[in-house]
C-alpha cells in the first residue's frame, strides 16, 4: 500500500479510434486524454454530444479497449474484473430488462455484484426506498417513467455500496423536478463520502452538483479544475440587500469609494425559471400524490 | 464468496445471468407460441386415427412429434439465442451488467444456459405430450387390433425419452454456435439468418464429407473438404426414423451421438467467449 | 491503426476456423461409430428420387433431416386420393412415398395392396359406371395388369429390404391370389419361410400349396424339418398343429410306423423363428 491512495479514476494518455468501416474509415472519439478523478468529491465531465464523454467512461468501465494509453480504477487496471468491484454505473438512457418489476432488477444486480444472500431482501428494500419507488417496486419497468428509470438505474447503481457512481447524463430526458430529485440524491451520495462522477450537458446542474469539473472537445480535455475557482469572479463580491434606497445608495457608494473600493454594478437579484417551475410544480405533485383517506362508500379499495 | 479486492470465475453468477435469461425467454411470446405450437402438432397426430393405419398409426404420431420437436427446437434455440443475446447488446443492459465485477465468459455462459435451460423446459414438456399421446393411442390400439401387439408393446418409450435428450444436446450445440455468430453479428436478424443457415450446411455437411474424396482436384474438392472440415455433422443426432419404426436407439449410437455433441457443444461455447472478450459494446 | 482492428477480426475467424477444423477432426473420430450405424441407415438419396422430389417441393424436408415426416405426409396424402378413387394420383404419390423413404414396409406392403387389390376394382366399377360393362376376359386382364403392377413395386422394395420375409409373402399372395399361379406362390412362400424373422405360418402355407399341388410326400418332409425346429414355448409358432398336419400326412402317404416322424424333445435351429 502506498501512503498515498490512488485517485478514484485515473485516465493516461487515452485515445480511442472507432472504425467505421471495413475499408478504414474511422473515427477517434478520444485524443491524448489525461484526466484523475480525486476519491470523495462529485466530478463533472462536461462536453457537447459526441465530445468522448461517454467513450471515456465506457473505456474505465473496461466495457471497450483503449486504442492507447490507460485507465484504472482506485489504482486497478480497467482491464482487470477487479477494478469494477467497487463501482456502480448508471449508463446514458438506461433501458432495463422491461419484463422485471423494479424490485426484480435491483435484486438482480444485487445477486450479480454478490450482495449477502442474508441481507438481500433488506438491502434491496432500502435502495428502493432510498431512491423514492418504494410504492411503484413491484410495477414492471415497462411501465415506469423516464425518471423513474434512471432513478432505478441508480438503485441497481448503488445496491452493492460501492465507493465510486458512474453517473451517464443522469437527467437527460428527464423533467426538472425528476431532475431535481436525481440532483438531491447525488449529494446525499456526496455526503455519504462516496465519489461521483457526472456526465452532462445540463450546465447549471453540474454547477450546483459538481466539486470539480473537466470539459471535453472533440475527444481533448480544453479545462479542467474546481467548479468555484472556475465560476466565481475573483477580486468581486456581491452584496444582496434589503429596504435599500437611492440616497443611501449614494453614501454607500461614497463610503465605498472612500476605502478603495468600486460598486460596478446594481441590478435587482434573480431566481430561475427551474427553480420556480420546481417550486410550483412539486408542491402540486406532492399534494396529489399524499393519500387520501377514505370516504364513505369507499372504504379500503384500492386506488 | 472470493476474498476482499479479488474476483474469481464465479458460477453462481452464470447461474444468476441463467436465471434472469430464462425469465426473460418465458415472459416473451415467442416461447410460449412455439410450445402451444409444437405441442398442438403432436396432440393434432390424434388426427391420423382417421385413416385407419392401424397399428402403424403410432409410427406415423412419433414421426411427427420428433419432427415438430426439432423443428420447432431448432427454430427455438436460434431465435432465442440471438434474441436474448442482443437484447442485451441493444437496450445497452449488457453495458449496466458488464460494469459490474462480472467476466465476459460469465455473462457469455449465463445467457448460454439460461437458452439451454429453456430448450430443456421446451423439449421436456413436448416429449411428455408425445410420451402421453403415444401412451393413450398404443392402449386403444392394443384393444382395437391386438394381434400387432403379440410381441408386446411396439413404441420403444425409453428411446423417444433418449431422442428428447439427444435433440436437447443438438438444440442446445445450435445456440452455442448461434452465440459464436452473434459474436460476430451487429444485427439480430443477422445473426439469425447466418445461424440457420449455418443450420442448414451442418446438416448436409454429410455429404461434402462424402463428396470431397470422389471429386477430382480443383476448387469443388477444396470447397468441400473445408465445408466438411469446418461445420459438424447434424446428421449425428438423426435417432428418430429407427425409433419410430419401433426399434431402440443402439447404445453405440447413443452414446457416440452424446459425445460428439458433448464436444462441439465445448468448442462453440469455447468460441463463443472468446469470440465476445473483445466485442465493443 | 485500423489495419490492426481489421487484423484482430481477421486473426479470430482464423482461431475459430482452425479450432473448428480440429474439433471437426476430433469429431469424426469420437462419433464414427456412431455415424457407421445412423449413415447406414440413411436411404441412398438417388438423383431419380430427387428429381421427383424436386417437382414437389419437399426438397427442404429432405435435406433438413425431416425425410420421414415428409414421407408421412405424403402417405396421408396417397391415403386421400386412394379414398377418391384417384388412379394416377395415388400411383405417383406411392411412387413418390417410396422414393422419399423406402425404409417404411407400410408404404410398400399398403402401396402394392391399392395397386394390386384396389385399382383393378375401381377400373372395372368406373367402366360399369359408364355403361361399359367389361367382359370377363377383360376384367381378368385388368386384375392381372394391376396384379404385375403391384409385384413390380414389391420387387423393388427388395432391393432396399432384400432379407424381408412379409415383401415375399405379399408378392405370393399376388400371384396365388390374382395370377393363379400356385407353384410360383409355393415357391416363394418357401423362400420366404427360410427369412430371418419370417413369420411362423409362411411355412405352413407352403406345405398347404405343396398339397394342394399334388406333392403330398414333399409337404410331409417340409413340415417335419419345420416341426424340428418350431420352439415348442411360443404359441404363435402352433407346433401342436404343425404335428397334426405331418399326422394327417402320413396318414394319407400310408407312411409305416418305422417311416413316421417322431418328434425330439430338444429344438434344432432350422429356419424361422
Amino acid at each position: 500500500m502506498s501512503a498515498v491512495p490512488p485517485p478514484a479514476i485515473s485516465v493516461e494518455g487515452l485515445t480511442k479510434d472507432f472504425l467505421l468501416s471495413v475499408r478504414g474509415y474511422r473515427v477517434r472519439a478520444v485524443d491524448d486524454l489525461t484526466l484523475q478523478v480525486p476519491a470523495g468529491q462529485v466530478f463533472g465531465l462536461l462536453g457537447p454530444n459526441g465530445s468522448g464523454k461517454s467513450t471515456t467512461i465506457k473505456v474505465v468501465l473496461g466495457l471497450i479497449e483503449p486504442t492507447l494509453g490507460r485507465t484504472a480504477i482506485f489504482g486497478v487496471r480497467s482491464a482487470e474484473v477487479r477494478s469494477r468491484l467497487n463501482v456502480g454505473y448508471l449508463p446514458e438512457n438506461p433501458n432495463f430488462h422491461r419484463f422485471l418489476s423494479g424490485r426484480e432488477l435491483v435484486t438482480f444486480y444485487a445477486r450479480v455484484c454478490g450482495v449477502d444472500r442474508a441481507r438481500l431482501r433488506d438491502r434491496v428494500d432500502e435502495v428502493i426506498e432510498w431512491v423514492g419507488l418504494k410504492d411503484a417496486a413491484s410495477r414492471r419497468l415497462s411501465t415506469y417513467s423516464k425518471g423513474m428509470l434512471q432513478r432505478i438505474g441508480l438503485a441497481q447503481a448503488v445496491v452493492h455500496d460501492p465507493r465510486l457512481l458512474i453517473l451517464d447524463e443522469p437527467t437527460a430526458g428527464v423533467d426538472p423536478v425528476g431532475s431535481a430529485e436525481i440532483g438531491e440524491l447525488i449529494l446525499r451520495l456526496k455526503a455519504q463520502g462516496k465519489t461521483v462522477v457526472l456526465s452532462s450537458h445540463l450546465l447549471a446542474q453540474v454547477e450546483d452538483l459538481c466539486d470539480r469539473i473537466a470539459i471535453l472537445n472533440r475527444g481533448r480535455l480544453v479545462l479542467e479544475g474546481g467548479v468555484d475557482d472556475l465560476v466565481t469572479e475573483k477580486g468581486r463580491d456581491a452584496l444582496i440587500v434589503r429596504g435599500l434606497d437611492a440616497s443611501a445608495l449614494g453614501d454607500l457608494r461614497g463610503w465605498l469609494d472612500g476605502r478603495g473600493a468600486e460598486l460596478v454594478a446594481v441590478e435587482k437579484p434573480r431566481t430561475t425559471l427551474d427553480r420556480i417551475f420546481r417550486e410550483h410544480v412539486a408542491e402540486r405533485m406532492q399534494a396529489a400524490d399524499a393519500p387520501t383517506a377514505p370516504g364513505p362508500g369507499t372504504e379500503g379499495r384500492p386506488r | 464468496m472470493s476474498a476482499p479486492g479479488t474476483v474469481s470465475f464465479s458460477l453462481r453468477r452464470i447461474g444468476v445471468i441463467a436465471e434472469l435469461t430464462v425469465l426473460e425467454a418465458v415472459r416473451q411470446r415467442l416461447f410460449g407460441v412455439l410450445l402451444v405450437l409444437a405441442a398442438g402438432m403432436i396432440a393434432g397426430a390424434q388426427l391420423l386415427r382417421e385413416f385407419n393405419f392401424g397399428s402403424s398409426e403410432l409410427k406415423f404420431i412419433t414421426d411427427f412429434g420428433f419432427g415438430a420437436v426439432t423443428l420447432f427446437g431448432t427454430i427455438l434455440a436460434v431465435v432465442t439465442a440471438a434474441q436474448l443475446f442482443f437484447a442485451e447488446i441493444e437496450n445497452r443492459t449488457a453495458l449496466t451488467l458488464l460494469a459490474k465485477p462480472v467476466f465476459r465468459a460469465e455473462f457469455v455462459l449465463g445467457k448460454f444456459a439460461g437458452v439451454a435451460a429453456v430448450l430443456a423446459l421446451f423439449v421436456g414438456v413436448t416429449t411428455g405430450v408425445l410420451v402421453a399421446v403415444l401412451w393413450m393411442r398404443e392402449q386403444s390400439l392394443m384393444a382395437s387390433v391386438p394381434e400387432a401387439f403379440e410381441r408386446g408393446r411396439l413404441v420403444q418409450y425409453g428411446s423417444v425419452v433418449a431422442f428428447g435428450a439427444l435433440q436437447w444436446l443438438k438444440f442446445s450445440v445450435i445456440a452455442a454456435l448461434t452465440l459464436v455468430i452473434a459474436g460476430f453479428a451487429n444485427t439480430n436478424l443477422y445473426s439469425v439468418v447466418i445461424s440457420f443457415l449455418v443450420v442448414l450446411i451442418c446438416h448436409l455437411q454429410y455429404l461434402a464429407h462424402e463428396s470431397w474424396r470422389r471429386m477430382a482436384s480443383g476448387v469443388g474438392r477444396t470447397a468441400a473438404m473445408l465445408l466438411a472440415a469446418v461445420f459438424p455433422n447434424f446428421q449425428m443426432f438423426n435417432v428418430g426414423d429407427r425409433v419410430a419404426a419401433g426399434q431402440a436407439i443402439d447404445p453405440v449410437v447413443l452414446g457416440g451421438s452424446a459425445a460428439y455433441g458433448a464436444l462441439y457443444l465445448a468448442v462453440f461455447l469455447a468460441l463463443a467467449v472468446y469470440v465476445f472478450r473483445r466485442r465493443e459494446i | 491503426m485500423f489495419s490492426g482492428v481489421v487484423r484482430s477480426r481477421a486473426t479470430t475467424l482464423l482461431v475459430v476456423l482452425v479450432v473448428l477444423g480440429v474439433a471437426g477432426w476430433t469429431g469424426a473420430r469420437v462419433g464414427a461409430g456412431a455415424w457407421a450405424v445412423l449413415r447406414a441407415d440413411m436411404p441412398v438419396l438417388t438423383s431419380a428420387d430427387i428429381e421427383a422430389a424436386a417437382g414437389e417441393g419437399i426438397m427442404v424436408g429432405l435435406l433438413g433431416g425431416f425425410r420421414a415426416v415428409t414421407a408421412d405426409f405424403l402417405w396421408v396424402r396417397a391415403n386421400a386420393v386412394w379414398e377418391e378413387q384417384d388412379i394416377p394420383g395415388t400411383q405417383t404419390l406411392i411412387k413418390l412415398v417410396t422414393a422419399v423413404d423406402s425404409r417404411p414396409l407400410l408404404f410398400w406392403i399398403n402401396g402394392s395392396r391399392m395397386i394390386g387389390y384396389d385399382m383393378p376394382v375401381w377400373r372395372i366399377d368406373a367402366a360399369a359406371r359408364e355403361g361399359d360393362a367389361m367382359p370377363a376376359v377383360v376384367q381378368a386382364r385388368v386384375y392381372a395388369e394391376q396384379a404385375r403392377a403391384a409385384i413390380s413395386l414389391l420387387e423393388r422394395a427388395r432391393v432396399y429390404h432384400p432379407e424381408e420375409a412379409l415383401l415375399v409373402i405379399e408378392i405370393a399372395n399376388l400371384r396365388h391370389r390374382k395370377l393363379g399361379d400356385l407353384a410360383g406362390a409355393a415357391e416363394l412362400y418357401r423362400q420366404a419361410a427360410r427369412l430371418p424373422g419370417a413369420p411362423y405360418y409362411a411355412a405352413r402355407i407352403h406345405a398347404e400349396m405343396l398339397r394342394q399341388l399334388g406333392r403330398e410326400r414333399d409337404a410331409w418332409a417340409w413340415l417335419v424339418e419345420v416341426h424340428r425346429g418350431l420352439p415348442r414355448e411360443d404359441p404363435m409358432a402352433m407346433a401342436e398343429i404343425v404335428l397334426g398336419r405331418i399326422r394327417e400326412l402320413e396318414e394319407r402317404l400310408h407312411l409305416t410306423e418305422g417311416e413316421r416322424y417322431a418328434p425330439r424333445a430338444e429344438r434344432l435351429p432350422v429356419g424361422g423363428q
